[in-house]
């Protein structure tokens, strides 16, 4: 398996903070990376960096073996690298649809011009959107709800939402922040298997989440932060019994 | 939804254009027509405004200035160079977008309150220019002698002839927003209102949007000063002064921001107005600003929402009720 995603000592600082401090790893295509650790480790800060908002103090971003350190977000979108927030950041007064439409913007073309003039080419390409937007809608169930406002929808669904939004253009790798945070039982187990199904359906998987036992049974890899650092890296057998991790996550034995 | 559901939904756009055809036979008067042409007018502006405002959340505090560059753009145009009137309309659109390139290209990535500084600042200026400029623009004596359009052997210098022509501007305008809004770009301008970190992580290039909204509306801002300079075939700085951008600001947020009809209708109604409340005296535009705050207040969403409202009951898409069980959903959203 060849490396999609890769950071090289990457890092930030705020003033005398090192949010995220030389942290490495490859995120392998087709697969499901996890990004774990403790509250204010910088998890959330190093998903920016990879996704652009931040732009690092060292270090570099390769996506399909390119540096897009200086690559703006935008473009990093059109590149195939797309992702959710972890505090909902949807388009709350747009419906359901353009929610999701808007997710297939790096997808499409249509031009001012012929779309105030409503030409055929932007016509088809709007059926055609529609079409794919109601795909991926029934893929997160939420396709009875296309014509409702976001911002109207229950927690769970605007987390199913924000999914939909970033997958229905295909990316190449789509970076989910703590999807399964605020569900209940029964959604978490359908988000363990669509999350696998991303996977499965050729879209990288990178994803931070606190829920162990799901990070447990779907990741292929685990990335451990502490403090900004990079403590631990493996499968979850791996990680799992990692000394250093115990330690972050229990405390360290004092006797 | 009802047979009569069905009926409203096809039938409510023919009613209201035969409506506003027939218009012009049931104003009693030219004073009458003279203020329907003008709210006419002024609801284009007021639309216009709305594609930055409505779709991006952009404040414009120097609209105005784009209107008199269109009006003074045309109107130089057909007085001196002879043009068509039909090309100098748009000219004076394509001037006006250019002006909004110079002034949106450097102050775009400024945000909210920042930009529409910028925007009033750039509104005392061009007017400024057009009391000053004295060899373009004829200074405070403005440009006389506009002609008016000929076409088809009518003669467009009776107001209610003229009104026609402002009618199917206003309705191109509103086809032309409409395409726009329900589509990939207009989409784009509508993420970065509600959101543009989201919008900018679907891939949303924000500066370029922002800026295409801009180009758009002061494009449309531009072809009302046309349409204004040929109707009133005079023109001078007054009509452009900055307190005009107040007035169409208000127009707007009453009409409802982000509605199409509402704030076409906030044109209309605002303009309109302060004339029917004439008999009062002095003391209407008092009565006229508190009415702007009562609906502020009262209804957020401006008329627009509320006509929005009426039209889904109507169509039976909304059911009355239903308000309540959204903010419910959103209560349990909140727990």
């Amino acid at each position: 398996m060849t490396a999609i995603l890769e950071t090289k000592g990457i890092g930030i600082h705020f003033g005398g903070l090192r949010a995220v401090d030389n942290v490495s790893f490859t995120a392998e295509e087709g697969s499901i990376t996890a990004i774990i650790g403790p509250n204010g480790a910088g998890k959330t800060t190093l998903f920016n960096l990879i996704a652009g908002f931040y732009t690092p103090t060292e270090g570099s971003v390769y996506f399909e073996g390119k540096d897009i350190t200086k690559v703006k977000t935008f473009r990093r979108t059109d590149m195939g690298l797309t992702r959710t927030f972890q505090n909902i950041n949807l388009f709350r007064d747009l419906s359901v649809m353009d929610n999701v439409l808007v997710g297939l913007h790096c997808k499409t073309k249509c031009d001012p011009i012929s779309a105030m003039l409503s030409l055929p080419n932007k016509r088809k390409e709007e059926k055609k959107s529609r079409e794919q937007v109601m795909e991926t809608l029934a893929f997160l169930g939420l396709d009875h709800v296309a014509e409702e406002k976001a911002g109207s929808l229950s927690y769970g669904m605007q987390k199913n939402l924000e999914i939909a939004r970033a997958m229905v253009s295909h990316p190449k790798v789509i970076l989910l922040d703590e999807p399964a945070s605020g569900l209940n039982t029964s959604d978490l187990d359908s988000l363990s298997k669509r999350v696998v199904a991303i996977r499965d359906s050729g879209i990288t998987v990178v994803l931070i989440e606190h829920k162990m036992d799901v990070v447990m049974t779907i990741s292929d890899k685990i990335i451990v932060l502490n403090f900004g650092k990079k403590i631990a890296d493996g499968t979850p057998d791996e990680v799992s019994q990692d000394e250093g991790v115990i330690e972050a996550y229990l405390g360290k034995d004092d006797d | 939804m009802s047979t009569f559901n069905k009926i409203y939904k096809y039938s409510r756009i023919w009613v209201l254009l035969i409506v506003a055809i027939l218009l012009p036979k049931w104003i009693p008067n030219l004073y009458y027509q003279g203020v329907v042409n003008t709210a006419l007018i002024f609801a284009i502006l007021s639309l216009s405004l709305n594609i930055l405002s409505g779709c991006t959340g952009l404040f414009c505090v120097g609209f105005v200035a784009f209107y008199g560059i269109g009006a003074y753009g045309a109107a130089i145009l057909a007085t001196r160079f002879q043009w068509p009137i039909l090309l100098c309309l748009l000219a004076g659109g394509v001037i006006s977008m250019a002006f909004s390139l110079l002034l949106g290209l450097p102050t775009m990535r400024l945000r909210g309150m920042y930009f529409a500084v910028a925007t009033l600042a750039f509104g005392e200026i061009m007017y400024q220019l057009f009391v000053n400029w004295v060899s373009v623009t004829g200074g405070s004596s403005g440009i006389k002698r506009i002609p008016t359009p000929n076409w088809f052997g009518v003669n467009f210098r009776k107001p209610e002839n003229y009104y026609y022509i402002l009618l199917v501007a206003a309705v191109i305008v509103i086809i032309l927003t409409r395409n726009l809004i329900n589509s990939r770009p207009g989409r784009a301008m509508l993420s970065i209102r509600e959101n543009d970190i989201a919008a900018e992580a679907m891939g949303v290039d924000v500066p370029k949007y922002k800026m295409l909204a801009f180009a758009v509306s002061t494009f449309f801002a531009g072809v009302a000063g046309g349409l204004f300079a040929f109707y009133a075939r005079y023109i001078d700085p007054t009509s452009f002064v900055n307190a005009e951008s107040s007035a169409i600001l208000a127009m707007m947020v009453v009409g409802g921001i982000g509605s199409i009809s509402g704030s076409f209708i906030g044109g209309l109604v605002l303009s309109i107005l302060p004339e029917m409340m004439r008999f009062l005296g002095n003391i209407r535009l008092v009565l006229y600003g508190l009415a702007v705050v009562v609906i502020i207040i009262f209804a957020p969403k401006g008329i627009g929402g509320a006509i929005e409202w009426i039209d889904g009951v109507l169509c039976g898409t909304i059911k009355v009720g239903q308000q309540s069980q959204a903010a419910d959903r959103q209560a349990e959203v909140k727990e």
